[in-house]
């Protein structure tokens, strides 16, 4: 396990589409910073840098599927899985050392932008106005939805072997994930400004008695509830991108689940890739 | 050509990744129509026929690179000018067959709405759409052609969709930016609600409404580029006709005095400003300037390219 880490590591120093993910994300931490900057002046407003810090989190999905794609879909076009494989390590220890190098390489480009902001915005903008806490239990957070990003990117990376179609499957599915939690959000929150009543923030008696204003029934398609309300608060908080979108805009209802939920799928989603991964035939 | 064109359609038919996006064109028409019919017209849907046009097009023409079919045609003796046109005219007749397909599905299911539309409006706006497609299409097969790594030409293609929805977008926005604000004073008034909570009012003081600045206002030569680069990119049309149309779909029921909806209410018709009448027609040229520009700089690209 330690030379194929270590192998990776190298792999990963040397290679181009890391130092590339990480520059676009620094780059982007100091575009973020000084573009909060003038908007405050302009707008006369403060900001804070709690407004910007946590934006990477949707980002880091695309990146993270982008990176992974190509980083090892080169394990099988290059053949270096078959070379593994006759050198004598198993199947899991590979499995399980390019997750190692996936994350590390996810939180390393993470911390590119962090450094952006520290070093940009933190002159520009000032510190953080929240808890030490709250920024570390959503720092927390958005470590453990980064890992479950890698999970599922590395399930798709080791068991197809075709370096395009890891790459269309996973930067599609990047992108599924952030359409399907915006759109899920976006119904949520029209239904707390339409419809608070039907909402379990502002739980009461009269969740289950249908009015409106004038007295009359709303009309029942627009309106999210029973069932349907638990489901998308559940897609939402299980998610990685409906995490990440709650992260970025500060409006967790239950933070402390969400890593839950990230632990679960980074460990479901390895169990699978290990489990059909050791059936594989290999190339 | 012809022997390309040939070749190039029987691949095309024999490739499972066609039929599998044909099917996904139709199934996803089948939903955006029936959503629309109920819900609201979205521009998404198109995103999910960009991406259908995308995957083949990666998928096809990587393996021309992969497999060194670019290499076999030259050495057939086919200039890299017509191999490149080749795989151009494959990719329209891909992208005008897969639209064919969204589009008639959608109109099926939407039925009520265009026939309440004026023919003159529904057909530029058909027309626009599709030139917008077809210019994506070639911005596709440009890219497609000139990297040699599918894996890259993937995610590029892929991104790029998204990329072009976000700067027109984005410039849309720039561009509805006011160039003055309204601004009032304020007056606070504090109550104390049933619970005893302190509820705190902002008020409207009358008489100091004034007009200030926007910060976020372009004007000048900025304000003339940005509308030519939000016209150029190709989903600006299609942003545009969609708005222009939006009203006549069900989603407007909600905020209807009469409680009916557009397919219900017979007193309801359509209404086009003159100005967005005529931009439906002005902006129609867009399209083709962008496709001949990228297909001249592909057709420039490729054929200085060097094969292994």
């Amino acid at each position: 396990m330690n030379k194929l880490l270590f192998a990776n590591f190298a792999r990963l120093r040397k290679s181009k589409i890391f130092w590339l993910c990480a520059i676009i994300m620094f780059g982007f931490g100091v575009f973020l910073s000084v573009n909060t900057y003038y908007d405050a002046k302009a707008f006369k407003y403060k900001a804070c840098l709690d407004d910007i810090f946590f934006t990477y989190a949707p980002l880091i999905g695309i990146i993270c599927s982008v990176f992974i794609s190509l980083f090892l879909g080169t394990e099988y076009s290059d053949r270096t899985m078959r070379n593994k494989l006759i050198i004598g390590r198993t199947r899991s220890t590979i499995y399980f050392s390019n997750l190692i190098v996936n994350i590390a390489a996810t939180v390393v480009i993470c911390l590119f932008y962090i450094a952006a902001i520290c070093t940009f915005g933190i002159p520009l903008i000032g510190v953080f106005q929240s808890d030490a806490s709250i920024i570390a239990e959503y720092l927390f957070g958005t470590f453990m939805m980064i890992i479950s990003f890698c999970a599922i990117f590395t399930l798709i990376g080791m068991l197809i072997q075709n370096k395009a179609l890891i790459a269309i499957i996973n930067v599609i599915l990047a992108f599924a994930l952030i359409i399907i939690s915006s759109a899920v959000i976006d119904s949520l929150q029209l239904n707390v400004e339409t419809y608070p009543e039907y909402t379990h923030t502002n739980h009461s008696a009269e969740n289950d008695i249908e009015y409106s204003d004038d007295g009359s029934s709303p009309p029942d398609k627009f309106i999210i509830k029973g069932v349907k309300l638990d489901i998308y608060e559940f897609l939402i908080d299980f998610l990685p991108m409906g995490q990440a979108i709650q992260y970025r805009y500060r409006i967790a209802n239950e933070p402390y689940k969400m890593p839950l939920y990230s632990l679960g799928i980074t460990i479901v989603t390895t169990g699978i890739g290990i489990f059909v991964f050791r059936k594989k035939n290999i190339r | 050509m012809s022997k390309l064109l040939y070749a190039g359609i029987r691949r095309y038919l024999k490739s499972i990744i066609f039929w599998l996006a044909v099917i996904a064109t139709a199934a996803i028409a089948v939903y955006c129509g029936n959503w629309s019919r109920n819900y609201y017209i979205d521009d998404f849907y198109f995103f999910i026929e960009f991406f259908a046009i995308a995957i083949l097009i990666t998928w096809l023409i990587g393996r021309e690179f992969d497999e060194g079919i670019f290499r076999n045609k030259m050495i057939c003796g086919h200039t890299k000018g017509t191999i490149f046109l080749s795989e151009l005219i494959l990719g329209e007749i891909n992208c005008i067959f897969l639209f064919l397909i969204f589009s008639g599905i959608f109109a099926a299911f939407n039925s009520y709405v265009f026939s309440n539309i004026p023919a003159s409006v529904l057909i530029r706006i058909f027309f626009g759409c599709l030139l917008s497609n077809m210019a994506l299409t070639a911005i596709f097969v440009t890219i497609s052609c000139i990297i040699p790594h599918r894996a890259i030409i993937a995610i590029i293609n892929i991104l790029l969709i998204f990329g072009i929805s976000f700067v027109t977008t984005s410039i849309d926005s720039s561009l509805l930016n006011e160039k003055y604000n309204i601004e009032y004073d304020y007056e606070t008034k504090v109550t104390i609600d049933e619970h005893g909570n302190e509820l705190t009012e902002f008020i409207e003081i009358p008489g100091t409404e004034r007009k200030v600045k926007n910060p976020n206002y372009v004007g000048g030569w900025k304000r003339s580029v940005l509308k030519t680069a939000y016209h150029v990119t190709p989903y600006s049309y299609i942003y545009d006709s969609l708005e222009r149309i939006s009203n006549c779909f069900s989603y407007n029921n909600a905020y209807r005095d009469n409680g009916l909806t557009y397919e219900e209410d017979p007193d309801t018709k359509f209404s086009i400003t003159k100005a967005d009448n005529k931009a439906l027609s002005v902006d129609l040229v867009y399209m083709p300037i962008l496709t001949i520009v990228i297909t001249a700089a592909g057709y420039a690209l490729f054929r200085r390219r060097d094969f292994k």
